[in-house]
């Protein structure tokens, strides 16, 4: 065992806070929910403008200051500092979109939609380095 | 506990005798209401006319005649700088009002501290300059000492001081709510004036006048003060520093001072009974051989500020009136006033024609009669002035006030015969207030809400040019209604949105300034699952494309294929009359009908306002209340409201029929089902019919 739940937080005995397994996996179920409703609107755009609001709905989605930001976004972005969680949250967040674009299951779908092209081409955040830029900011 | 547990007691009780502006709306107890509010002002100002009688008596005695008219042009000008610094702090009244919507309750203390500073400074300025006076006339040649006149003028301008501080203090809370304190309080620095004058005279002569001008504006500036600053807390407010910083004048900018003068000049007007005494000083001064008009004016100025006193008890309901759902009463409220208008009006010209007949019973009765019309007008000029006043009509009122300073002074300068003015100023007062209630009532000029009840947007899309109509429904499963509205207001400038039911937005944009469907699903964070947009076209056909298309809600469509006859309000109010027998009906437009006495408790009757005015946008709030409110409210404008004990049977289904005819009155014609329009316009429209 390297961690436990307290209070709603996956505290690490690495020293690092985390968020907990369920609201992990709710956050991405909500993302996924809203992607792919919004797939299907968007049927008549392109591909590049496709690409671009699905990732500024995922980067709202975890927007604390939006309204419609999902409830651990502020969780995100103020207390977890576990890198390796969010590291691997950026990766998920990714494939998702991936998923979405290409309608392909798995990480094939970054064969078509790379991570590196997602975040350049399509303006889609990064929970890492988001975290990186605050820690510098306060230091 | 029990301290406690009688306290409650205590103040539940007292809360229930005083009558509440709410109740006299809605329960039909507006007289009730305006005796209580207008008892004290009468009370008042029978005291405040037995004291200027005692001035004068006392000041003939010690000063001739001739001399009185300087003296009573410093009451007369300390009168209009008053009502000037009165109108000046409607921008603070506004501004407070402003940051407690804002959620900023604390800069409501900076706020009033800044303008505390700005009266101190500007009272400051002409008790300085009397002092001056006074020391220039002492280094004079042959000067015998301080003169009556520089102690008096000096007196009126510390009391001018002390009431500008004191009534700025007290504007701030009075933003929010009225300041209540004991009847005693109120007539207290009268009281201490009338003690000065009358135990002082022997000791200190003429002298005890201005003593007594000053002591009493100090004490009731510290009681004002006093009430105020506990106020403030009820408020839930900070109270402000009693003495604030010098340089806290810096945080008024410049506009708002632009727009402080702008609303002191229009408030100048208000005090038209101190320009009517410059003018008849100068017209017809006090004099020892004959009594002259300027005199009985100035005995009898408090009785005749009925006319004009009474409408200021009731500035904070008028201003308070616009804002939740009290909107819809605002013509009940005005039918209200203009009833007291007049009865304020005969009592103030029988009591003032009575009490000059006593004080005066050699002067003759014909001359004072003149003041009889000149009440009626003047009681019906305040009423419509305020009314402007807190419409934020201002061009209106500068122009009625220069037009009404005007013509006195060319009275004046005439020098036309005393009741000749005083019938002058009568006509003048007449024509402006009948311009003044005839000119349309505009208003602010405010952007209009992006987010609006349905039966408002439904008249906005009528009206509205060639548009793209949007039909968006969301996943409740990510994100509320509400917020998905607030959401679309704040990306999307220039859309008009509404709600129905939990997860249906409307919205319209003209066609340049409409979102693209990646724009809305983007401003929407991806919470919408279903889209509908419709080719541009006008608004008055757009919903019938909506219909052909099958996306509207089930009820809208209902109500725009509605049969004329089911939504007329008259057949709903015959309908309801017949199926709920203990009902009632509220006809909003016409004044008419009001709720059963103890059908709603005191208690919740805010809570029944929040029903209504939610009813009103077509929304629900599940509220506990004892009734069950059913509203008639086409464009949004709330006209008929049905009430009926709680959990009637049918009534629910008698609601929905309402709905439907809110609905309907919004976007068609009496006349004009939806096919129609759609033959008209040109299309196949396929109206799905329930």
């Amino acid at each position: 065992m390297s961690s436990f739940d307290y209070l709603g937080v996956r505290c690490e005995f690495r020293g690092v806070t985390g968020l907990k397994r369920d609201k992990l996996r709710g956050l991405l179920r909500d993302i996924r929910t809203r992607l792919e409703a919004s797939t299907r609107l968007l049927d008549a755009d392109d591909e590049a403008l496709r690409a671009r609001t699905l990732c500024s709905i995922v980067n709202d989605a975890l927007d604390a200051r939006r309204p419609l930001a999902h409830p651990v976004a502020q969780a995100l972005r103020e207390y977890v500092d576990d890198r390796g969680q969010l590291r691997d949250l950026d990766f998920k967040l990714a494939r998702l979109v991936a998923q979405t674009l290409s309608r392909r299951s798995g990480v094939r779908a970054l064969r078509t939609y790379p991570p590196r092209k997602l975040r350049q081409q399509a303006g889609l955040g990064s929970l890492a380095r988001a975290r990186d830029r605050s820690q510098r900011q306060s230091a | 506990m029990s301290r406690v547990a009688n306290w409650l007691r205590s103040e539940a009780k007292r809360q229930a005798r005083r009558p509440d502006l709410v109740a006299a709306l809605l329960l039909g107890q507006g007289a009730g209401y305006a005796r209580y509010r207008l008892g004290f002002v009468l009370v008042r100002l029978l005291l405040r006319t037995a004291l200027h009688a005692l001035e004068l008596l006392f000041l003939s005695r010690a000063i001739p005649f001739e001399y009185l008219a300087p003296l009573l042009s410093y009451r007369a000008l300390a009168a209009l700088a008053i009502s000037l610094h009165w109108g000046a702090t409607e921008s603070l009244r506004q501004r407070v009002r402003e940051v407690v919507q804002q959620h900023q309750p604390a800069s409501a203390a900076r706020v009033v501290e800044s303008w505390l500073s700005a009266s101190v400074l500007g009272a400051a300025g002409p008790v300085l300059i009397v002092i001056a006076q006074i020391a220039y006339a002492l280094r004079a040649p042959g000067s015998e000492g301080i003169s009556l006149f520089h102690a008096y003028a000096l007196g009126c301008c510390l009391r001018l001081g002390f009431d500008a501080y004191a009534r700025t203090y007290h504007a701030g809370v009075f933003a929010l709510r009225r300041v209540y304190r004991p009847l005693a309080t109120l007539l207290l620095s009268d009281l201490c004036e009338v003690a000065i004058i009358v135990f002082g005279f022997d000791a200190l002569g003429a002298w005890s006048i201005p003593l007594a001008t000053v002591g009493a504006g100090l004490v009731d500036a510290i009681l004002t003060v006093y009430y105020a600053r506990r106020a403030y807390p009820r408020a839930r407010l900070r109270s402000p520093r009693l003495l604030p910083r010098p340089l806290a004048i810096r945080a008024l900018d410049w506009s708002t001072c632009k727009r402080a003068c702008v609303q002191s000049l229009a408030n100048a007007g208000m005090q038209l009974d101190a320009w009517l005494l410059l003018a008849l000083v100068y017209v017809d001064p006090p004099n020892a051989t004959s009594i002259s008009f300027a005199t009985i004016y100035y005995v009898l100025r408090p009785l005749l500020g009925l006319a004009t006193h009474w409408v200021r008890s009731f500035y904070f309901d008028l201003s308070r009136i616009d804002l939740g759902g009290l909107a819809a009463f605002r013509p009940r409220l005005l039918r209200l006033l203009r009833r007291v208008a007049l009865s304020c009006a005969l009592l103030g010209a029988v009591l003032t024609l009575s009490v000059a007949r006593w004080l005066w019973p050699t002067f003759g009765l014909w001359p004072l009669l003149w003041f009889a019309p000149f009440f009626v007008a003047r009681a019906v000029f305040a009423l419509a002035q305020l009314e402007a006043f807190a419409a934020r009509r201002y061009r209106e009122l500068l122009v009625v006030t220069g037009l009404l300073a005007a013509g006195i002074a060319v009275l004046a300068w005439l020098a036309l015969p005393a009741p000749i003015v005083v019938l002058g100023s009568t006509l003048s007062l007449a024509a402006s207030a009948l311009w003044l209630q005839l000119r349309p009532r505009r208003e602010p000029a405010a952007a209009p809400a992006q987010v609006v009840g349905l039966a408002e947007w439904l008249s906005a899309l009528r009206g509205a040019g060639e548009v793209r109509v949007g039909v968006l429904r969301i996943v409740r499963t990510s994100a509320k209604v509400s917020t998905v509205l607030q959401q679309l207001a704040a990306a999307q400038a220039g859309v008009r949105l509404s709600r129905h039911g939990r997860e249906c937005v409307l919205m319209f944009a003209p066609v340049q300034l409409a979102p693209t469907r990646g724009e809305l699903v983007a401003a929407a964070s991806g919470t919408l699952r279903q889209l509908w947009v419709s080719e541009p076209c006008h608004g008055s056909g757009a919903l019938a494309l909506a219909c052909s298309a099958g996306v509207l809600p089930e009820e809208l469509t209902r109500a725009l294929d509605a049969r004329p006859e089911q939504a007329d309000p008259d057949a709903l109010e015959r309908d309801f009359v017949a199926a709920f027998p203990t009902g009632r009906v509220l006809d909003l437009a016409a004044g008419r009908g009001e709720l059963a006495p103890g059908s709603v408790p005191r208690a919740a009757l805010g809570t029944f306002l929040r029903q209504l005015a939610a009813a009103s946008r077509q929304h629900e709030l599940r509220a506990r209340l004892s009734v069950d409110v059913a509203v008639y409210a086409p464009h949004g404008q709330a006209q008929l409201v049905f009430v009926v004990p709680r959990a009637l049977p049918g009534f629910a289904e008698f609601r929905a029929r309402v709905r439907v005819a809110s609905l309907r009155a919004s976007y068609l014609d009496r006349s004009t089902p939806l096919g129609q329009v759609a033959a008209a316009l040109g299309m196949t429209a396929r109206l799905t019919r329930s």
